[in-house]
């Protein structure tokens, strides 16, 4: 039976993709919340066997006390991916509230420290326990956005 | 002990408004739609208040802080020039907006210039049922999920939801509620009723990811694959109409 990984490796593909719409300054067809969303869901499922179902004040207090358990026995990598969902839970809907759609370099720009920090953070993790693929993917990922926000900003 | 719910009214609605302006100085802009706007609000129903405002440091969460009893108001939040980027670039917002918006607040003209924007145009749906249909793609990668299909499904309502309501505007009925724009567009299209239905399914799973009321799901949102294929050639179907019309 094929074992289910932390993190689908394919899941990057989607910031890649918004990344070189972003750069060709195309309308985007998927948001950076769409990668956020799907991370956090499968990390949380699947590494800390904590289910989430939304991104408000109910899913980030249920965090929270998850990382209050764990703190003292999983690694500051782990805890910091923890605490970047709690923020996430903060900002989640001033990136993309509304429902008809959206995409835009507009966004990136708002949202980048956080996506930044995230991939350096999905990497340190990765890093740790030895997911060599999720973690080439987060550098790859990381790095093509970075350079979509200089496109953008020239 | 669950509290008694009440069927929340515009003047409640009024004096959320007053407590955010009040402690928020730099807001710039009040506007409610969704139910209570249309007057068919029901006690399950959120006051949606769209607020924008000048200060780049203002976030939802700290809205929130100003109202924290009112878990059944809905904030849309905007920094004002990300909200006219925004209704310029969606002519469907910006309907929407128009048709069930009441102004509760706007003292220096954000609203106001929004309001008087024309009504949208044949080509302008046209373009954002484009944009909607190239938004499927990325959904049609199954691996992507892992096996957990929740977000993907409750993204894929709203983008339902929006053509449903494009295919609408595109015969010129501008139709925000969204039990009537499934049941009109089913009844002007009843070879795309079960497509319909198939979106109206995806629902409890939008809910459940915006924390509403929790509705029963009509399928487990893990190994649902094959649900959401269906769901993207509902969508596909639903937009190939609505761009016809």
């Amino acid at each position: 039976m094929p074992v289910t990984p932390i993190v689908a490796t394919e899941l990057f593909d989607k910031l890649i993709e918004y990344a070189n719409e972003v750069e060709s300054k195309k309308q985007t067809s998927s948001e950076p919340t769409d990668f956020c969303d799907n991370f956090y869901a499968q990390f949380f499922q699947n590494r800390m066997k904590h289910e989430i179902t939304g991104f408000g004040k109910a899913d980030q207090e249920s965090v929270v006390k998850l990382r209050l358990k764990v703190e003292t026995t999983e690694k500051q990598e782990i805890v910091l991916l923890i605490t970047w969902f709690e923020r996430y839970c903060d900002i989640r809907y001033d990136v993309f509230s509304e429902e008809y759609g959206g995409g835009s370099g507009e966004a990136l720009s708002d949202f980048q420290d956080y996506l930044d920090i995230l991939l350096e953070r999905i990497t340190g993790w990765a890093k740790l326990e030895a997911l060599t693929d999720i973690e080439n993917e987060s550098v790859k990922a990381r790095s093509a956005l970075q350079q979509a926000l200089l496109s953008v900003q020239k | 002990m669950e509290t008694e719910r009440h069927t929340p009214t515009m003047g409640e609605a009024k004096e959320l408004t007053s407590r955010l302006v009040g402690a928020f100085p730099a807001i710039e802009a009040v506007l409610l739609c969704g139910s209570v706007a249309r007057g068919d609000a029901n006690p399950w129903s959120d006051i949606d208040l769209l607020v924008t405002s000048s200060d780049p440091k203002l976030t939802v969460a700290e809205l929130r802080k100003a109202i924290p009893e009112h878990d059944h108001a809905s904030l849309i939040y905007y920094r004002t020039p990300s909200f006219t980027t925004s209704w310029r670039r969606h002519p469907l917002f910006t309907a929407h907006l128009k048709k069930e918006g009441v102004v509760l607040f706007d003292p220096v003209g954000v609203l106001r210039r929004m309001l008087d924007t024309p009504t949208m145009t044949k080509a302008d749906v046209a373009e954002e049922i484009r944009k909607y249909r190239s938004k499927l793609a990325s959904y049609r990668h199954s691996k992507r999920y892992n096996n957990n299909f929740l977000f993907g499904l409750s993204r894929l309502y709203s983008i339902g939801k929006g053509v449903i309501m494009l295919g609408l505007a595109s015969r010129g009925i501008l139709e925000f509620n969204r039990d009537t724009a499934f049941e009109r567009f089913a009844t002007l299209n009843p070879d795309l009723a079960e497509r319909v239905a198939t979106v109206a399914r995806l629902r409890p799973f939008y809910r459940l990811v915006s924390g509403r009321d929790r509705e029963v799901l009509p399928f487990s949102y893990h190994d649902a694959a094959t649900e959401m294929e269906e769901a993207i050639n509902a969508i596909e179907a639903l937009a190939e109409r609505a761009t016809c019309q």
